[in-house]
């Protein structure tokens, strides 16, 4: 097992990469929020879905790299777009605009992490 | 112990590298199903002691490819542990009817996978001391030898039978369920009348062959397509289910008998011995959680030994306890 000095050292490698996805990964949800904007939840549920899974994988790691907001947004909308779009699904309405204030939100946290 | 974890997520496979390789464990990463797949049948390939597997993942999914590996009989108790961001019920569920061991949550915390990993490896170790002294728990995807003998209080695996997990997984189970499914959750027990008196007088095979009948009966008249059930051991099951759909465990101990009635067993020559089933109370997880829900569980299975009136067993109050630690 390794020590807490060569872990330590191993996490902040990867809080750095992380770091970079996260530039990556704001810029594609926004651009996922700025398509749901304009469009009812019938055509928007493909940018939905992909902003629901990187909100999903950063709602994994954030918390543990010590971005515990950020994690918190991300799983407040991976939660909400994954309901919503399950009881499309189903046939229950849905609109857009509640989703695309969670994606805001968390652009907004992103921004928060990189101006930190 | 050898490790293989599988995780879309880059930045996962890298912190679980960072937490878990070294000298104790040599971990090896895939970044999807079909990858680790590879890995796992390659021809040749070393086998991995421990799998970890996210959940969510595109294409095939975390939980079909833990049913892959358990149906591949020379991988089908591998350890598994789920990793997910998700602790909602259904995603629980499925983890759990797929064949998962245990359910790591995410964000992930170094000490916490160090914990659940030296836990498999303890089991691991009993497992294989428990071998070397002629006392092996069947293998669940290709017993080494099932007329091999094993202690009556052993919670043997009962492979094949949907609802029906093993008992390790059926602890774990209990413990990740959240608070809002443990408000709605219940257990109880289904203990087999003389079971001790069929485990002495049968052969090692014969008595897997009616635990295994009696999972399958259970399976079949389980009122919650939902709910699980494991075989605890002492001719004990204990079930978890929703409340309001378990709610009358004496009423399926009566389904079972039905089920059971045309069913003798016979054996040293003696009149034929027909299998009857008593329940336990039903015991509700409402307000417990962890240890107090594990006591609960245990409880519900003492409640079982006592309905079969089933005698002392060798292992004694403490140790049966334990079982449930």
């Amino acid at each position: 097992m390794k020590d807490e000095a060569t872990l330590t050292e191993g996490l902040a490698r990867v809080r750095a990469k992380f770091l970079t996805m996260v530039i990556e990964r704001r810029a594609r949800v926004a651009t996922c929020a700025d398509i749901a904007r304009v469009r009812d939840l019938e055509d928007a549920t493909e940018a939905l879905e992909e902003a629901g899974h990187l909100l999903h994988q950063l709602a994994g790691t954030s918390g543990t790299l010590g971005f515990v907001p950020l994690g918190q947004a991300a799983r407040i909308g991976t939660d909400e777009i994954r309901r919503a779009l399950a009881e499309h699904r189903q046939g229950i309405k849905h609109s857009t605009p509640p989703l695309v204030m969670l994606l805001d939100a968390f652009v907004q946290e992103c921004d928060a992490v990189l101006q930190g | 112990m050898r490790i293989l974890a599988v995780d879309d997520d880059e930045i996962v496979r890298d912190l679980l590298v960072e937490f878990i390789d070294g000298s104790e464990h040599k971990l090896t990463t895939a970044p999807s199903a079909s990858a680790a797949w590879e890995m796992i049948t390659r021809s040749g390939a070393a086998p991995f002691d421990c799998i970890l597997i996210d959940i969510q993942m595109p294409g095939v999914d975390g939980v079909q490819l833990c049913s892959m590996i358990r149906r591949r009989k020379p991988t089908g108790e591998v350890p598994i542990l789920m990793l997910t961001a998700r602790t909602d019920k259904e995603a629980v569920d499925a983890a759990f009817s797929a064949g998962a061991t245990d359910y790591l949550t995410k964000p992930l915390i170094a000490n916490e996978v160090r914990a659940r990993l030296g836990l498999i490896s303890a089991l691991q170790d009993a497992q294989r001391r428990q071998q070397n002294a002629s006392l092996p728990l069947p293998d669940r995807a290709e017993p080494p030898d099932w007329d091999s003998p094993f202690a009556f209080e052993e919670p043997l695996p009962v492979p094949g039978i949907d609802q029906v997990i093993d008992f390790v997984s059926m602890k774990n189970y209990v413990a990740q369920l959240s608070r809002s499914a443990l408000f709605h959750s219940s257990v109880f027990a289904l203990s087999i009348r003389k079971a001790k008196r069929f485990h002495s007088a049968m052969r090692p095979f014969e008595f897997h062959c009616l635990i295994t009948d009696v999972a399958e009966g259970i399976a079949e008249t389980f009122d919650d397509p939902s709910g699980f059930v494991a075989y605890a051991g002492s001719g004990t099951f204990v079930c978890v289910g929703e409340t309001r759909r378990v709610a009358d465990p004496s009423a399926l101990a009566v389904r079972l008998g039905k089920v059971f009635n045309s069913i003798e067993l016979h054996f040293e020559g003696e009149r034929p011995h027909s299998v009857r089933i008593s329940a336990s109370p039903l015991h509700r997880l409402v307000w417990k959680s962890g240890r107090s829900a594990m006591q609960t569980l245990y409880d519900a299975f003492q409640g079982g030994l006592e309905a079969a009136d089933n005698p002392d067993t060798l292992f004694g109050h403490s140790r049966l306890e334990k079982l449930f630690a």
